[in-house]
Parts: C-alpha cells; sequence; structure tokens
C-alpha cells in the first residue's frame, strides 16, 4: 500500500474524486491535500513544502502561511476538476506547495521592484539577471 | 572607522519592512513542520 496506492482508500479518506466532489462533497477540495498516493509522492512533497517554508513562513507569519497554503490548495484542487472532464481521483499537497512557491515569486519581484526604485544601479542587476 | 561599523551594527529595519530577511530555516517553522506532521501522519493512517 506505502509504495502501490489503493484509490478506493483514498476516495474513502477525502481524496478529490470528480462525481463525489461535485454531488455533495465539497469537503475534499481540502481533504486531499493533505492524502498522498504512496510514500515518494509524500517525501518528495514535504521536501518541497520544508524548502519553501523554511522562506515563507519568516516571510510572511503563521498565519497568512497557513491562510495561503490552504487557498492555494483549494484553488489547485478546483484547477484540477475543471482540467479534468473525466472522472479522475486526485490528491497530493503538490497544487498548494505550487501555489505557495508562485507567491514566494510574486514576493521577490515585489521587493525587487522596491529596490530598483530606491536604487537605481539595482534596476541594471536586475535587467541582466531577467 | 569605529563610528561607521558602529552605525552598521545598529542598524535594524523597521517591522513588516521590506528589508527585514530572514534566513531560510532560521525563524520559527511552526506551520510548516504542523503541515508536514499532518501529512505524514494521514499517510501513516490511511495506510
Amino acid at each position: 500500500m506505502i509504495i502501490d496506492p489503493n484509490g478506493t482508500v483514498h476516495i474513502k479518506w477525502g481524496s478529490n474524486y470528480g462525481p463525489l466532489t461535485l454531488s455533495g462533497d465539497p469537503w475534499r477540495l481540502i481533504t486531499n491535500v493533505f492524502i498522498h498516493f504512496g510514500i515518494i509522492h509524500l517525501a518528495m512533497n514535504m521536501y518541497c513544502l520544508y524548502i519553501i517554508g523554511s522562506y515563507l513562513e519568516p516571510m510572511l507569519g503563521k498565519t497568512k502561511f497557513i491562510t495561503a497554503y490552504l487557498c492555494t490548495g483549494i484553488l489547485a484542487s478546483l484547477t484540477s476538476l475543471w482540467w479534468h472532464n473525466e472522472s479522475v481521483n486526485s490528491a497530493g499537497a503538490s497544487g498548494a506547495v505550487f501555489g505557495l512557491y508562485g507567491l514566494f515569486w510574486r514576493c521577490l519581484l515585489r521587493i525587487l521592484s522596491q529596490r530598483m526604485r530606491e536604487r537605481p544601479c539595482c534596476k541594471i542587476s536586475a535587467y541582466l539577471l531577467l | 572607522m569605529s563610528n561607521h561599523q558602529d552605525a552598521v551594527s545598529s542598524y535594524e529595519p523597521a517591522e513588516g519592512s521590506p528589508n527585514q530577511y530572514s534566513e531560510p530555516g532560521g525563524g520559527n517553522l511552526f506551520i510548516t513542520y504542523l503541515l508536514i506532521a499532518l501529512n505524514v501522519l494521514v499517510f501513516i493512517f490511511h495506510g
């Protein structure tokens, strides 16, 4: 089970299975973020979460960080439902983690633009970077 | 020279300022650890 996932068990635990999510189980949009298909899926997602968390949580603070995680998780689940027309059983923190990386990128761009306004020499560095 | 060093060592960015950076992993990562623990626990229990 740890290596070879069983879809039925994941549906029971709250994975994002389109026909059920859209017919009275909207809570699956959030529960699926905490469910993983196998140990490698879990390990990779948790490693990425640790890396981005170690930058973003001190930057945003606890409340904003957990709110961002849950919001990006729900948005990713909704996107998955919209993208797949057929019944797909999806789960995992990947969407939430990718959302956090997007938020981190946005924070970096904001800092960079502020620096460019304060110090024109940063503009040259920014152009060179981009 | 010593004045210059004093000025540098006493510099602290204002609260909430974009210049207030944190070292990765150096801050309090309570929510990060909580989320990782929650994911691992769910994985252990659902088999």
